[in-house]
């Protein structure tokens, strides 16, 4: 710095009258700043809010959380849905078989292919849900209760009911084991429908009786160890 | 003052100072904060300013849905205590019928309070207080009262035909507690759960599709949906009367509303209904139409849908039964 004219000689005595005590006070301040800064957000945290006792905080300890179950299916999921699979396999088989029947008229006929057709979507739906992992295998009960499809037609009714009950009762003890939801939902979407079968099925026999009409009480489920 | 004094004021008040004379204030602000009352997870407030309520804790939780489960009931309760045994709503030929659902709702209800009890939660014994102010108070108000008149429409009568709109409704009201339960199985994250959920959900789609047999005289129409039977048999489709799916019923006879000289607009139609409606459970919104139509022939339309967030019990909801 030049010191030989007059005007600058000036500043720098200025300067100099705040030395080492201004620089310090200066550090200290910019120090004292960028600390606050830094600590801003630390703070805040526990900042001195005023509400009192309506905090949402601890009582959410007390809630019961669901941790989020898997949506795709577990090893054993995959399992039990090929054994759902091959009940519904086996149940449009057996309407294809009651379908063969002449004592039906075109009511009868009308509802029981209308039944049928949605037994194959379910197992088509299964099927694609479980890509090549699917068994595509007719359950034991196909064989087990075949006969009792080709007799009469109150006698068939009451085998397709029966069928109808035995199935929502197979899916329903599934989804207490199914541990994914995607395949649970489906099974759901598919046996709520498959109970309403039932009822109507009981009614094409002549049932006036609330309990059989309402299918009460379920059938026994199938399980895989009976296949 | 000459000017070497005022460059050195100047040097005092300059940009330096104020960011130090800034910093020092934020810092003392930040202390003073931290040292008064706080709660730990609050989020912090400089000044003065009046102090909030935070919103409860929605979660949807098992609990909750359990709760919705078993306050569902008591709705679908509700409206049939409403009917039963009176005559002018419901035909005495289905007062059994109706009584029977009542029991079983009733046995659903305690199912689900004592499954809300073993998941750790407070079991809820009243209505779905949502539910009822949106669908179900509306709609027994349509039917048995009609609706007043305003500044802009005329007063709407009590409905041409309650017995018809009561079992409709019925068979909406167990229509959507099936689908609802069915909605609630991926929510739930315990399988067994589920499984008592659907139990409940099967029931009550038995109950809707037994109304659909009696409301419905059509066959197979009232049994099955109609396409779904025309693709079963593609080619032999079925022969007896089949109830298209729009059905204009009760439509208003002549002179019965609007000027001697123009006819009566017709009255909105009535969507039939079915006991197999689809081939997989559906959880799209379930429509009734009921009551009287307006000066246009406009009847109520509701939708059902499935609960959701806005509909849930969560578990800081108090019951006000």
């Amino acid at each position: 710095m030049s010191i030989s004219k007059g005007f600058f000689v000036d500043k720098v005595v200025t300067e100099a009258a705040q030395p080492d005590g201004a620089l310090r006070r200066r550090l200290l301040g910019i120090g004292l700043g960028g600390a606050a800064v830094s600590l801003l957000p630390f703070l805040a945290g526990r900042a001195g809010a005023t509400t009192p006792g309506t905090a949402p905080t601890d009582s959410a300890a007390a809630t019961t959380t669901t941790s989020a179950p898997p949506k795709r299916p577990t090893d054993d999921d995959v399992s039990l849905l090929g054994f759902a699979q091959s009940v519904e396999i086996a149940a449009f088989r057996l309407y294809e078989q009651a379908l063969a029947n002449d004592g039906f008229d075109d009511n009868d006929r009308a509802v029981l292919a209308t039944i049928h057709d949605a037994h194959q979507a379910y197992a088509s739906s299964l099927s694609g849900f479980l890509g090549r992992q699917a068994p595509n295998e007719v359950n034991p009960v196909y064989d087990d209760v075949k006969s009792s499809f080709t007799g009469d037609r109150s006698s068939v009714l009451d085998a397709a009911y029966q069928l109808e009950s035995t199935a929502v009762a197979t899916h329903t003890d599934i989804l207490k084991q199914l541990q994914g939801t995607d395949g649970a939902g489906l099974l759901a979407s598919i046996l709520i429908v498959e109970a309403r079968h039932g009822t109507v099925i009981a009614y094409l026999n002549g049932s006036t009786d609330l309990d059989e009409l309402l299918v009460d009480p379920e059938a026994d489920a199938l399980t895989p160890a009976d296949a | 003052m000459n000017r070497n004094d005022i460059s050195t004021e100047r040097a005092h008040l300059g940009r330096r100072d104020l960011f130090r004379i800034g910093g020092f204030t934020v810092a003392t602000a930040a202390v003073i904060s931290a040292c008064g009352e706080h709660d730990r997870g609050q989020v912090g407030r400089v000044g003065d300013v009046s102090t909030t309520s935070s919103l409860p804790d929605a979660k949807v939780t098992n609990v909750t849905l359990l709760r919705t489960s078993s306050s569902l009931q008591h709705s679908i309760i509700n409206v049939y205590a409403q009917v039963v045994g009176n005559s002018e709503l419901l035909d005495p030929k289905y007062n059994d019928l109706i009584q029977r659902y009542i029991d079983d709702h009733k046995e659903h209800a305690t199912l689900f309070e004592d499954l809300t009890t073993k998941a750790g939660g407070t079991a809820w014994t009243c209505s779905n207080p949502k539910f009822d102010d949106v669908v179900v108070n509306p709609v027994m108000t349509r039917i048995t009262k009609g609706s007043p008149a305003t500044a802009t429409s005329k007063a709407i009568p009590p409905s041409d035909d309650p017995r018809r709109d009561i079992l409709n409704f019925a068979n909406g009201l167990e229509s959507w507690a099936g689908a609802s339960y069915q909605s609630f199985v991926p929510l739930l994250s315990d399988p067994s759960l589920r499984s008592s959920s659907m139990t409940v959900g099967a029931r009550e789609a038995r109950h809707a599709a037994l109304l659909a047999i009696n409301i419905n005289p059509d066959r197979p129409g009232g049994l099955v949906n109609f396409t779904d039977a025309v693709n079963a048999e593609p080619a032999a489709p079925p022969t007896t009367t089949i109830a298209p799916t729009t059905t204009a019923q009760n439509i208003a006879t002549p002179g019965s509303g609007g000027s001697k000289s123009e006819p009566a607009p017709p009255q909105t139609v009535i969507p039939t209904v079915t006991a197999i409606p689809s081939q997989f459970g559906s959880l799209a919104a379930i429509q009734i139409v009921v009551g009287a139509g307006d000066e246009n022939g406009t009847r109520l339309k509701m939708n059902l849908e499935t609960p959701s967030l806005n509909s849930f019990v969560y578990e800081f909801m108090e019951p006000s039964c």
